[in-house]
């Protein structure tokens, strides 16, 4: 036992140990020390960006008391953490067996970059009169708070990629791999984030007005956000030779370089080079709108466009059918329109091809009302192509929604296989589970349901190795209960389809040889 | 496991491969190159970025001098200016550049974007470089249809100044855009 721990009373000891293992012990999986470490990185990014902005005058000078506020808000959120953290050094695996944890703790590398962090604000309160301006960069030095994530990150990624090459290693930076590790999810992050903002930039560079004041910090945003994803970019090329199907150093990355991803990040990037290099060539201001294209990055976080991409592809014979019939019926309706409007409305039924804009608003119940029949006749035939158009234009739409839902069953069908083959040794330690819980978000599956597949995959195996199972344990699980009576019909179900019927229905007319209850169940199944 | 064993596969086969080819030094260079690219580029679009906002600036500060000078000529009252007054024959032209003449008012206004470029242009024209970082001062006139709304067009040079004009100022940005910086009466 340690110094500091033998002069505390016990039941601070409590409370203290309460802290560290509720807010700080990362290697728990049930406490918020995951979430505490968010918190406090996007408190720090935050700080960051406001750093920023309050340099821009037309958005400070009217919300300074905002600002002001922020400031101190996260001073206190850094101050209670400094503060817990020295109070819970002695709980800390890194200083426990230390002499004086507390003391050690303070002179630790984290712990001096947290008193940094927070040290100029107090600072004034001591007479010390600091200028804003020196205030304001040493608020820079929070920012380094975020070695607190980064570092250990990083250590695991040099462990997990130990006497692995350097491509092998960009290759787990940039990709999920058993080797990605933390620091994959960091890059991740930094690349989610970015397409966020560059996305909010050129949404907010349409305002003349925001446009008008933040003119360069929307060039500064771009060229950063440019050389962020030029990097991944170019690490995805180098790297993708490591991944499955990409094999040949010239012809793999000319046919990843090839797929809808890479040429997602390929757009993301190209429209800056584009503009700075021809800008005085070119009116290429129109290429900005492309930079809305990053937001197809996040693509690669979600498989719910790659599941839509495969339903697509799968039903396509389909779409491409009923689309068929969609023209006939635009190209339908519009010659009609044209034939019974063209001489009441000449300037509005000119031609066909101007018809078919009508024809279209008409069939998929837009009816913006700008041109509309005027005859009898046209309004009659508008009547039927509209109501005939509301089942046509639906056919394609309820087509990919079944088939978007089929392919969605059928993978997690997929990973329900997996997790049985999972389960083959009866335990599905902490890589399956975390492989599991990977391909489920991915299939949007809650932790409630993947709970429920387990259960079912151990029920099963259960009942593969010993037959049946106690009652007892079957009356514990309602999902297992459900199961076994399921099994139990069909069990039954083998039974009658085997044997002799006749001769069994004959023993069970026999007095006594079977309960009521008994009869009614064979003669039920026996009909159906 | 099959995953942590063929895992482990990976590990034994990667130990053979040497940990840094020249292959990897080409990339790493690669990279390098295009990076000091983007910082080279955005640093010229920074450049250009903070031209435009200087000329931004001087048209403001011509639109405020616009705006007072109108008031006073409105008012009757004395403006420095002689080719700026409501009485004088001279053009429009004349007057904004006696506005930024040596000695004038707003004597430090100048081209920034462009060493030779032109203080005041009547239009923003890729094909004229001079053009670029220019001031443009344009006319309104009322719509026959809605006189209320007006529609600027450039400015002709023999506009005389003896006159109220609805002046609309914009300057011609990086890449040749126009800014509008403000309307207003003169």
């Amino acid at each position: 036992m340690t110094e500091t721990q033998s002069t505390t009373p016990p039941q601070a000891n409590k409370v203290r140990r309460f802290i560290y293992r509720w807010l700080f012990n990362t290697n728990l999986d049930d406490n918020y020390a995951k979430s505490t470490e968010k918190f406090i990185s996007l408190l720090i990014v935050a700080n960051l960006l406001a750093l920023i902005v309050e340099n821009i005058d037309v958005v400070f000078q009217p919300n300074k008391t905002l600002f002001h506020i922020f400031d101190v808000f996260s001073l206190v959120v850094f101050t209670i953490e400094y503060v817990l953290r020295f109070y819970t050094a002695p709980e800390d695996e890194e200083f426990k067996g230390r002499k004086l944890p507390r003391l050690s703790y303070i002179f630790s590398p984290f712990a001096l970059i947290d008193l940094v962090a927070i040290l100029p604000f107090y600072l004034q309160f001591i007479g010390l009169n600091l200028d804003l301006r020196v205030l304001r960069t040493l608020r820079l030095l929070r920012l380094l708070k975020l070695l607190r994530v980064i570092v250990p990150a990083i250590q695991e990624f040099r462990e997990l990629n130990k006497g692995r090459t350097f491509r092998q290693q960009v290759y787990a930076l940039f990709h999920t791999t058993d080797t990605s590790g933390q620091l994959h999810d960091l890059v991740d992050s930094l690349v989610v984030w970015w397409v966020l903002i560059s996305v909010l930039a050129v949404i907010m560079e349409s305002v003349e007005s925001v446009h008008y004041h933040l003119n360069l910090e929307f060039i500064v945003l771009d060229a950063v956000a440019v050389a962020v994803f030029t990097i991944e970019y170019f690490a995805r090329i180098y790297s993708c030779v490591e991944g499955p199907g990409n094999a040949g150093a010239f012809w793999g990355r000319f046919r990843y370089g090839r797929s809808p991803l890479a040429i997602i990040d390929f757009l993301a990037i190209v429209p800056f080079y584009l503009e700075a290099l021809l800008h005085h060539l070119f009116d290429l201001r129109f290429l900005r709108v492309f930079r809305l294209m990053r937001l197809l990055k996040l693509t690669r976080q979600s498989q719910a466009t790659g599941t839509l991409l495969k339903a697509l592809k799968r039903e396509w014979p389909v779409i491409a059918a009923s689309t068929f019939i969609m023209l006939l019926m635009v190209v339908l309706t519009a010659s009609l329109g044209y034939l019974f409007e063209h001489e009441a409305q000449p300037d509005k039924f000119e031609n066909i091809p101007q018809s078919i804009y009508w024809a279209v608003v008409t069939l998929a119940s837009v009816g913006y009302g700008d041109i509309s029949p005027i005859t009898p006749v046209g309004r009659l035939m508008t009547i039927i192509m509209a109501l005939v158009g509301i089942g046509i234009f639906a056919v394609p739409a309820a087509i990919l929604s079944t088939a978007f839902n089929d392919q969605l069953h059928k993978e997690r069908e997929a990973m329900r296989a997996e997790l049985y083959v999972y389960m083959e040794d009866g335990v599905i330690d902490d890589d399956e589970m975390a492989k599991i819980q990977e391909v489920a978000k991915g299939l949007h599956i809650s932790q409630d349901e993947i709970d429920t597949l387990i259960e079912k995959a151990k029920h099963e195996r259960r009942v593969a190795e010993m037959g049946h199972l106690p009652i007892k344990s079957i009356a514990e699980h309602p999902e297992v209960a459900f199961e076994e009576f399921r099994a139990t019909i069909g069990h039954l179900r083998q039974i009658i389809a085997a044997g002799d019927r006749e001769t069994v229905s004959q023993i069970f007319a026999q007095e006594g040889r079977a309960t009521a209850l008994e009869k009614a169940i064979w003669e039920q199944m026996n009909r159906t | 496991m099959s995953t942590q064993n063929q895992s482990d596969d990976q590990h034994s086969a990667a130990a053979a491969q040497p940990y840094f080819t020249k292959y990897d030094a080409v990339f790493v260079i690669l990279l390098l190159i295009v990076l000091g690219l983007v910082v080279n580029l955005g640093y010229t679009t920074f450049k250009e970025g903070s031209e435009t906002e200087h000329t931004k600036r001087n048209a403001e500060q011509l639109v405020k001098w616009l705006e007072e000078t109108g008031k006073a000529r409105a008012e009757g009252k004395e403006v420095a200016l002689e080719s700026c007054r409501k009485d004088s024959e001279a053009m429009l032209q004349d007057c904004l550049m006696a506005v930024v003449a040596p000695g004038a008012p707003l004597a430090n206004i100048k081209n920034v974007a462009e060493k030779e470029g032109l203080i005041f242009s009547p239009k923003c024209d890729r094909e004229q470089l001079n053009t670029h970082g220019a001031i443009i001062v344009e006319k309104g006139t009322p719509k026959p249809t809605d006189p209320s709304a007006l529609t600027f067009a450039a400015m002709e040079t023999d506009e005389a100044v003896n006159q109220e004009l609805n002046l609309r100022v914009i300057v011609c940005g990086r890449g040749f855009s126009v800014i509008k910086i403000a309307e207003l009466k003169f």
